[in-house]
């Protein structure tokens, strides 16, 4: 049996033990609280990850390191000392690898590793797994209590390996960097990688305190290089979504930490300690002011996108129902108005030309408005379905190379008889350099002239309609302008006049009847063979000018 | 299971195995053979640097 000079006292759990100072349980309870909850919460929310299954047993295996290091300060007895001082060592070691494994994920797309490169990182820990039991791992034990044992040549290669371990981490970073375009997949290594070298530079450096003869009290700080990367990766969860985790508990996680490191302070006994807790404070505070913006914001923005999409699903629900009905209008518009309409023409029509025997003059006037009311309704309909088609992209266009100023001619030729019925003057002018051709449907732009000269007449008590052709052979663009010295319309008007079923203020005051589709179809049309229709007027009273534009040859 | 998965089981097999059997012997070694020094106050105290660079210790 080995002289012991030490006074062993029992210790429960093998770690609570009066002659274990308050710090030493503070630097290590922590950082094990927070380590075991870090990898719990991550594993819970997606076990079958497998980036989160190994950030999971990298935090188990840090905890156990800490749960040994404690057993270490409070042990009972010497072997129990050697023996956790032994088993420390390949723990560590396969923390770095896990640690290692981790950013190698996030490096790959979250692609495993291969098996060959897991052997060769592997065979790292031969030397310790070979020789944990025997006095090269842990020479002997040290006769004070406080340092435990004095380390053998397989810990010091251990340390010279974590070093090598930080560069893979450093490696893996930059060569990741250097594969992955996604924006949020890089910030995602950026973070994970970073936190993860904290966290292992933190441990190393802390061993390497033990070279410099510092005392076992500025080893302990290793330990914190834990919250940091807990803090970290927590960051990395809500930011860009890292593992896949639900929010709420990292946000938990992090003031509860921050709570505790805070509380550190208030200690009197650690009054050595309170620089290095007050640095990590104000980290957390910043950290914890960063996260609880962007999880706000985040909430928000969830709760916003629950909403729109619940209303957008009750819109949708009404669109369809509304083009249902759309869809049944257009077919009573051209199958149950149109029929009977047409029955209605041909029998007026008959009628009027004495088919069915000579009629008084007044039933002759009635039939008379029954046809104009036939040919307005026909002319509606006709409105109706032109929108129908072109909102459905079913309108058809026949391209022809057509002379548009000639068209414009015959136009104002068909419609002055109507013009002089109205007592107004229709002129028609030309101020033209080239031809007048364009490649257009010419049946198109015959009905674009027709409605809009037919609306100058109707909408013209008393003076003239003139319609200007004229051409811009720089722009190859040909232009030709209904000018009346009409109602004119208001500025407000001017704005809608070409939506649908929109019709100038004066039309009702005029008791000038229209569907307010006219001038929607005619200018669909024109934008449609690549030209326009444009409206100026100088205000209600002053008259208007109606421009339609072509593209030239 | 595909291939991948089949060499990493056998690898994590074996990973444990290892690290089992090396538990296994520090346990014996240390806890029921009680094969480790103990160091006294009088003696001198191997440093980390003086271990690593002159390795007389051992």
């Amino acid at each position: 049996m080995i002289d012991n000079p030490c006074e062993w006292g029992s210790a429960a759990l093998l770690i609570f033990s009066e002659n274990v100072g308050k710090l030493i349980y503070y630097t290590h309870v922590l950082p094990l609280v927070i380590s075991l909850f870090l990898g719990f919460q991550v594993l819970i929310s997606n076990p079958k990850e497998l980036a989160n299954r190994v950030l999971f047993v990298t935090t188990v295996l840090f905890a156990t390191w800490v749960y040994f290091n404690l057993i270490l300060w409070a042990s009972p007895t010497p072997e129990m000392v050697v023996f956790f001082w032994s088993l420390i060592v390949p723990v560590e070691l396969l923390m770095y690898l896990s640690a290692v494994y981790l950013v190698y994920l996030f490096s790959n797309r979250q692609v495993d590793m291969p098996t060959w490169m897991k052997v060769c990182f592997s065979l790292l820990l031969v030397p310790i797994l070979l020789f944990a039991h025997t006095s090269l791992n842990v020479i002997g034990l040290s006769p004070d209590c406080d340092t435990g044992a004095f380390e053998g040549i397989v810990i010091q290669y251990m340390y010279f390996v974590e070093v090598f371990l930080l560069f893979i981490v450093v490696l893996f970073i930059i060569k990741g960097l250097s594969r992955i375009e996604k924006k949020t997949e890089r910030r995602q290594l950026l973070f994970i990688g970073i936190s993860t070298f904290i966290f292992l530079a933190f441990f190393t450096a802390g061993n390497f305190t033990l070279f410099f003869d510092l005392g076992p009290y500025y080893e302990q700080y290793k330990l914190f290089g834990m919250p940091l990367f807990a803090g970290l990766v927590s960051y990395s969860i809500i930011k860009y979504r890292a593992f896949h985790t639900k929010t709420l508990f990292t946000e938990i996680l992090i003031s509860a930490l921050w709570i505790l490191m805070f509380s550190m302070l208030l200690f009197r006994d650690m009054s050595y300690a309170r620089p290095i807790i007050f640095i990590t404070v104000i980290i957390f505070g910043f950290l914890g002011i960063i996260l609880s913006r962007v999880m706000r914001r985040e909430l928000e923005q969830k709760a916003e996108i629950e909403r729109l999409a619940v209303g957008l699903e009750k819109a949708n629900e009404r669109l369809q129902i509304l083009d249902k009905q759309k869809s049944e209008f257009v077919s009573i518009a051209s199958h149950q108005l149109r029929s009977p309409l047409t029955a209605i023409r041909g029998y007026v029509s008959m009628m009027t030309e004495g088919s069915f025997g000579k009629l008084p003059d007044k039933a002759n006037e009635a039939l008379g408005r029954i046809a104009e009311s036939t040919v307005f309704m026909a002319s509606s309909i006709d409105d109706f379905l032109e929108v129908s088609r072109i909102e459905s992209g079913n309108m058809k266009y026949d391209y022809k190379d057509m002379n548009f100023k000639e068209q414009a001619e015959h136009v104002v030729d068909d419609l002055r008889a109507d013009a002089v019925r109205r007592g107004l003057l229709l002129m028609f002018r030309s101020d033209m350099t080239g031809t007048g051709m364009v490649h257009a449907d010419a049946g198109k732009t015959q009905q674009i002239l027709h409605n809009l000269i037919n609306n100058a007449l109707k909408y013209t008590p008393k003076g003239s309609v003139t319609v200007y052709a004229h051409d811009d052979v720089k722009t190859k663009k040909m232009y030709v302008d209904i000018i009346d010295t009409g109602l004119g319309l208001s500025p407000e008007s001017l704005q809608k006049l070409f939506g649908k079923f929109a019709r100038a203020k004066v039309a009702s005051s005029a008791n000038i009847m229209g569907t307010g589709l006219g001038l929607f179809v005619a200018r669909e049309m024109a934008r449609a063979m690549g030209g326009d229709i444009t409206v100026t007027s100088d205000g209600e009273g002053l008259g208007s000018t109606f421009t339609i534009t072509l593209p030239l040859i | 299971m595909n291939r991948h998965e089949k060499n990493s089981l056998i690898f994590y097999f074996f990973l444990v195995f290892f690290i089992l059997l090396s538990v296994g012997a520090t346990y014996v070694n240390i806890i029921v053979e009680k094969n480790f020094k103990q160091f006294t106050a009088d003696e001198e105290e191997p440093s980390a640097l003086d271990f690593y660079f002159h390795n007389n210790n051992i």
